[in-house]
């Protein structure tokens, strides 16, 4: 059996399996709180793997794996960066988020704000970041196919592209959440083991010594000693500031992290979840260190720019090196296991960000904005959000196709950098400045939005002779990531937009927003089949 | 602090019952075991949240401006740079835990006594109304 039938074959399990269970579980998607927050039935550790789950896509998989192996000590640089976000999530958001909306990052603003306008635009903040996260990881799947089937050419890429595309829609459109809460779940155990496995068995080539691993990555890079330090990616301290910056703020302001919090019934959970989260993640990402240097060491550099430029296929290589080699059974074999486990992560994921952004389109535009919140049909709602869904899909295919050949950890960078200028700010001020407006949200969003967009396009990646146009001149703005510029700037339109107008109604709501998001007064209850009222606890 | 009892102000007649339940969320906000509860919050996550972007942007700025330093071998290949690197997971995990016990100790019991006396108060109001 050739390794493409292999995989295909482990592939087609995997994929018989999860669609089992969205089947199973679209059975018992009856109303919006369903389709949008599994109920509030999920628990905190579910969650908190489902989270995890969500979190570690293509980009942490293939991404990261990728950068390490080919620019050593660098690449690490994103996996410390992706854990430590967390604590802004647990510490400032997770449990004040969870009390205080009911379906979509919106709903905090809207709790205090005029409803139109803010989800008109938080609504527009979600698909964008939502488009750009869903770009990476369909170039993620877009590799793996190529390497998987063994073919050459942009036409291959592009029907893995679409493939995936179609697979995801149909998560989204019969599992919702409920149906894609357990794909994360499923496929986090998945990712842990293969990746576990896989460090444990690099680990066995080195005589479990990670020095050993160290100096022969070192040397079969070529670079030397200067491959267990910083540099060869990154040579300017302001890029890696503006990385570190976008990196770090960047989840807060993630909508479809935020909305699983919405999915577990208490503040208490969420906060659990998170711990989980930061549990499984952290663990996860130390071990990247074992799939580059690992990657390093015993694939080499050549092969893998050979499989794809920007290292996205290393952890895949590194699996069949390890189980023997080109063309050996057990070769074969591993590769078509770690590919399978790269191909449920990315479309886990990307049915995870499709539902955010359709939920965030039918509930934030189109029942509250379209529909103006009246005669809430909670059915056309659920259909908007399929066609959304569609549309999204369908909207991230062709981007995809431009982005080709490009490290999927670094273009996941680029969302969290958009996720950091446009969200982060609004969702900060909302919780917890008195004198926040719906003026300084909008304005927040919109700037912080269009702003890391717009230097993304003039930048280094687009722009100029390492992009995509105007090949022949300089990019306008210096930096890949756009960061220490745009999420300063969102958070300055944010505060500018508020003391250039007044709103005693959003101030008065404050009042109501900080006893509700502290302790849970009236906080969107978990659906319970008994419909008697949860007792009061002792008071101590 | 417990036997602390915001009287109902709230008029209860003739207002749809979400509003009563507003309007007991007010009295439960000028509550001082509410303040106490938002100042032991600010007070704990904004201090935390500065240290740990500080620890965080130290790894990034020193990657920037000393690679030397960050490349230079304390246990066999173990360069400063892996060993800081790795120290930010542990910062990590030791934060997540404190904070979860420290929540657990100084924010729920306050959480629950709060939702509480919100509940006695709308069992009061409906009392009333009836």
């Amino acid at each position: 059996m050739s390794h493409q039938s292999l995989s295909l074959t482990l592939f087609v399990v995997f994929v018989v399996i999860t669609l089992g269970i969205t089947l199973w579980a679209s059975r018992q998607t009856r109303t919006a709180v369903d389709f949008y927050s599994a109920g509030r039935r999920i628990k905190g550790w579910q969650n908190g793997v489902a989270i995890s789950g969500d979190y570690m896509s293509a980009a942490s998989f293939l991404g990261i794996a990728g950068l390490i192996s080919l620019f050593g000590y660098d690449g690490f640089l994103y996996s410390v960066g992706w854990l430590v976000a967390y604590l802004t999530v647990l510490l400032l958001i997770a449990e004040l988020l969870r009390n205080s909306g009911k379906y979509t990052m919106a709903d905090v603003l809207a709790y205090r704000m005029r409803q139109r306008p803010v989800r008109s635009a938080a609504a527009l903040s979600t698909v964008g970041v939502s488009i750009v996260y869903l770009i990476a990881q369909m170039v993620g799947a877009g590799a793996l196919v190529k390497l998987l089937l063994g073919l050459e050419g942009d036409a291959a890429a592009i029907l893995a592209i679409a493939g995936v595309g179609v697979l995801m829609i149909v998560y989204v459109t019969f599992g919702g959440m409920i149906g894609t809460t357990w794909v994360q779940i499923v496929k986090a155990v998945l990712l842990m083991a293969g990746t576990v496995l896989l460090s444990f068995l690099v680990l066995t080539k080195f005589g479990f010594s990670m020095n050993k691993m160290f100096a022969d990555a070192a040397t079969a890079s070529g670079k030397g000693d200067a491959f267990l330090a910083p540099g060869l990616r990154f040579t300017s301290t302001i890029e890696l500031v503006s990385l570190g910056l976008a990196l770090v703020l960047g989840t807060a302001g993630l909508p479809h992290i935020l909305i699983r919090f919405y999915t577990v019934p208490t503040a208490q959970a969420a906060r659990k979840s998170v711990i989980w989260a930061i549990g499984i993640i952290g663990s996860f990402y130390i071990l990247t260190t074992f799939l580059g240097f690992g990657a390093a060491a015993l694939v080499g550099h050549e092969a893998i720019t050979k499989a794809d430029k920007a290292g996205n296929m290393a952890g895949p290589l590194l699996a069949q090196t390890i189980g023997g080699g080109e063309g050996s059974f057990g070769g074969d074999l591993f590769l078509a296991f770690i590919a399978a486990v790269a191909f449920a992560t990315i479309l886990a994921v990307v049915a995870g960000l499709t539902i955010t952004a359709s939920s965030s389109f039918a509930h934030d535009f189109y029942a509250n904005v379209l529909r103006r919140g009246q005669e809430r049909d909670e059915q056309a709602e659920v259909r908007v959000a399929r066609i959304t869904a569609l549309v999204i899909g369908a909207i991230a295919i062709v981007l995809a196709s431009f982005a080709r050949g490009q490290n999927v950890a670094f273009l996941v960078g680029l969302a969290f950098a958009v996720a950091a200028s446009a969200n982060l700010p609004t969702i900060l001020f909302s919780l917890y400045w008195k004198r926040f407006t719906t003026s300084g949200a909008v304005v927040g969003i919109l700037v912080g939005l269009i702003g890391s967009l717009l230097l993304v396009v003039v930048g280094p990646n687009v722009m100029g002779p390492k992009g995509l146009i105007f090949k022949g001149s300089d990019p306008l703005f210096p930096l890949e990531n756009p960061g220490i510029v745009s999420i300063p700037l969102g958070f300055a339109a944010a505060w500018l937009g508020t003391m250039l107008s007044r709103e005693p109604a959003s101030e008065e709501m404050y009042e109501e927003l900080r006893v509700r998001s502290l302790t849970g007064l009236g906080a969107e209850e978990a659906e319970v089949a008994a419909p008697a009222p949860a007792p009061a606890r002792p008071a101590r | 602090m417990a036997d602390i009892r915001e009287p109902s102000r709230s008029p209860t007649t003739g207002r749809p019952p979400a509003d009563e339940a507003v309007t007991a969320t007010e009295a439960v906000g000028k509550d001082p075991e509410m303040v106490e509860l938002e100042r032991r919050h600010r007070r704990f996550v904004w201090p935390t949240t500065v240290f740990f972007l500080v620890y965080y942007m130290a790894l990034n700025v020193l990657a920037g401006t000393s690679p030397g330093l960050m490349g230079t071998k304390l246990f066999g290949e173990f360069t400063f740079g892996y060993l800081f690197a790795l120290s930010q997971f542990v910062m990590a995990f030791v934060v997540a835990w404190v904070y979860s016990r420290w929540a657990a100790a100084r924010m729920d019991p306050l959480a629950a006594d709060l939702r509480g006396k919100l509940h006695r108060e709308q069992v009061k109001e409906k009392e009333v109304t009836e």
